[in-house]
């Protein structure tokens, strides 16, 4: 029965990671915590191993009908890559609570702005798919920085990077979405194997899940192109919105904390 | 066959593989035989490390049809990204 129960959930988080880019873990950390009392520390490791699946299942359709830029996400992922080694020395030496704060401000205005649709192009899938970027250099500085906050702060790359193709880029929603889900793969994976050497992957507890998660990532990946991009990025505001209080929640709890 | 289809290939067979190698040892753990436990913990490790390395080799497969088009600075990109990620793996940085 919990194992039905664990696919279900696979099944939403991996579908919907899948049509927003977000990997899935953001939902299911919470999930596993809040709604079936696993310790955070087998959640985290198990919801990174899900992220890999929904990047496997879903970008495999994204690169065959050329949503997925591959030539981008290489671009992006040497600048991530090389952002999340930098942040990772730098954690020792800087309060995350202030970074917290401050990028949980950020995200609820990137919220706004794509909510209200300013700035950035509506373009449903391109013919060919082939979608030119702009402004590779500030996507590249991004993508440090975007790289850096996920290793201080633990948060997804999808939320900050999605943001940047589509409004800083010009990327389309869905092709940045898409490519997106091509790239968290990797960083996750590099994540998981970290997790796995230290031996903190409960296997048993993730299998179900997983193979939700590749279901869903592949159901979400066919849906994907037919969804209105308002849509979908009204729904990413709202996981936007959730991750920009969850750090301002974390930067507040630290700056001032219970006596 | 051209380098996305090469690269979707790859993702789909590992996502394919992994789900069923995941599948199957819920569903051995389903028997009630307990013999079959053992070979459910190979199954669910066999899964696991097919999905870590399916990314990766995502990348080895990019690089290389890139690098056939005569595209060498993402083939470059590919093998930076690969020795980037070693280092942070090893070192413990990525989360």
């Amino acid at each position: 029965m919990t194992e039905l129960l664990l696919i279900a959930v696979g099944l939403f988080a991996g579908g919907l990671g899948a049509m927003l880019g977000v990997g899935g873990g953001i939902l299911l950390v919470p999930i596993l915590v809040l709604g079936m009392h696993a310790p955070v520390e087998s959640a985290v490791p198990a919801s990174l191993l899900c992220v890999v699946a929904t990047s496997c299942g879903a970008a495999a359709n994204y690169v065959e009908h050329r949503l997925a830029d591959v030539r981008l996400a290489l671009t992006l992922e040497v600048a991530t890559v090389s952002g999340a080694l930098a942040g990772g020395f730098l954690a020792a030496l800087v309060e995350p609570s202030l970074i917290a704060f401050g990028l949980g401000l950020f995200l609820l205005y990137v919220a706004v702005q794509l909510y209200l649709g300013r700035a950035v192009r509506d373009v449903e899938v391109p013919a060919g798919g082939e979608a030119v970027a702009v402004n590779v250099p500030l996507g590249m500085v991004g993508s440090v920085v975007a790289g850096g906050l996920s290793a201080l702060l633990g948060v997804g790359g999808g939320p900050l990077k999605i943001p940047l193709m589509n409004m800083g880029m010009k990327v389309p929603f869905k092709i940045a979405t898409a490519t997106s889900n091509l790239m968290i793969g990797v960083t996750a994976a590099a994540s998981v194997a970290t997790y796995a050497l230290r031996g903190r992957l409960d296997l048993h507890a993730a299998a179900p899940l997983v193979v939700g998660v590749l279901a869903g990532s592949v159901a979400g990946s066919k849906l994907m192109p037919r969804v209105p991009t308002p849509w979908l990025k009204r729904v990413f505001s709202a996981f936007v919105v959730v991750l920009g209080a969850q750090m301002l929640w974390k930067g507040g709890t630290a700056l001032w904390p219970r006596r | 066959m051209d380098g996305e289809r090469a690269i979707a290939l790859v993702l789909r067979a590992g996502a394919f593989l992994a789900g069923l190698c995941f599948l199957v040892s819920i569903l051995l753990e389903a028997v009630p035989a307990a013999p079959l436990a053992q070979d459910a913990d190979y199954l669910r490790a066999a899964g696991a490390t097919l999905l870590v390395v399916t990314p990766v080799a995502r990348l080895l497969v990019a690089g290389v049809a890139l690098g056939l088009r005569g595209e060498y600075r993402y083939s470059t990109y590919a093998a930076v990204i690969l020795a980037l990620l070693m280092a942070a793996a090893g070192l413990g940085f990525t989360r």
